[in-house]
């Protein structure tokens, strides 16, 4: 047998077994173009749904009947103006790794998925927040004018969309969550 | 089989092989050689004796085919570089790579030897795998540690 400390060969056979493989390396960067693709494509959404929201929203700002009316236009308008603002802010800094280093990629990686996580939780909690008004509004309506009424409807419509982006987004919440454990293992 | 020996002998080609598409190429070769040395498998050596030497006879051939020497150890690794990250994944990832690179440093000869010590196997099974005598594994092993523990003491320092 050769004629060295046992524990010299084992620590470096333990470490020489551990190492990356390089299937892995080539699945995180592919993992992480795919990311990348998909916010370039998210932002494109937010876009053309920002550039709908100022056409909309000065239209029913102009031709509003009434103070409810201006008012759910302006809310619409700061809605808007808060999630686009939250948007910039999650994605800076995340559009590419450091450096090309499996360290950075893996950073890369939780990082983005911390954000996604933040938000997840920032779109149920801010539904939260505009469901209160809706509800108010929608029971306005109802009384108002009858629960058939055109404008109960589509602010009940909302009540229900805002429902479901709030527990979806827990669920999504929750589900991201997860994830962070079986990344946090590579630390 | 395959499945079971698949890290081991990744590990293995990649000691071997110029860089990431040459490691799979070799993996390769070891998947189709195995396969046809598989029904000559007589039981007169263990399993592992037997994957590992036909491993690494494939690799001794692949490297004298493409006359590997003098290659960037960036490309041979496959892996890309760790960069200066401080986080504990990048500084572990720094010691997989440069131990690695101490690795490939070595003279063939005593490459071959480490790696295999490197996967587990005693001296006897080494010497089984190589053709070779234990007594030369012992020597070679011992030659090697000295290398590396001056590559890697480098490396620390």
């Amino acid at each position: 047998m050769s004629h060295l400390p046992l524990d010299d060969w084992t620590r470096l056979s333990d470490e020489w077994r551990a190492q990356p493989r390089t299937d892995d390396v080539d699945q995180l960067r592919h993992r992480v173009r795919v990311q990348t693709k998909r916010l370039y494509a998210i932002v494109a959404v937010e876009v053309l749904l920002s550039i709908a929201a100022v056409i909309v929203i000065p239209a029913m700002l102009i031709r509003a009947p009434d103070l409810e009316s201006r008012l759910l236009a302006g809310g619409l308008a700061i809605f808007t103006a808060v999630v686009w603002g939250f948007g910039v802010r999650s994605r800076r800094g995340i559009w590419r790794a450091a450096g090309d280093t499996l360290a950075a990629y893996r950073a890369l990686e939780r990082e983005r998925l911390r954000r996604r996580i933040a938000g997840a939780r920032f779109a149920w909690q801010v539904c939260v927040v505009a469901l209160v008004p809706m509800l108010f509004l929608t029971a306005r309506r109802i009384t108002g004018s009858g629960p058939m009424s055109a404008s109960a409807l589509v602010t009940a419509g909302a009540c229900i969309y805002l429902l479901a982006w709030i527990v979806g987004g827990r669920v999504i919440e929750t589900r991201l969550a997860r994830r962070v454990v079986p990344l946090s293992d590579d630390e | 089989m395959l499945q079971e020996y698949e890290p081991a002998l990744s590990r293995l080609a990649r000691s071997y092989a110029r860089d990431e598409a040459d490691r799979q190429d070799l993996m390769q070769d070891i998947a189709f050689a195995l396969w046809k040395a598989l029904p000559s498998f007589r039981n007169e050596c263990s399993e592992r004796t037997f994957v590992y030497r036909v491993a690494h006879n494939r690799g001794l051939s692949h490297r004298y085919r493409n006359a590997t020497s003098a290659l960037p150890l960036e490309a041979a690794a496959g892996v890309i570089d760790t960069g200066t990250a401080p986080d504990d994944a990048a500084q572990r990832n720094d010691r997989h790579t440069h131990l690695w690179h101490a690795v490939r440093q070595l003279p063939d000869g005593l490459q071959q030897a480490v790696v295999l010590r490197l996967e587990g196997l005693p001296d006897r099974e080494i010497a089984d795998v190589m053709g070779i005598s234990e007594n030369n594994v012992a020597v070679r092993l011992t030659r090697a540690r000295k290398l590396l523990r001056r590559h890697l003491g480098e490396v620390e320092a």
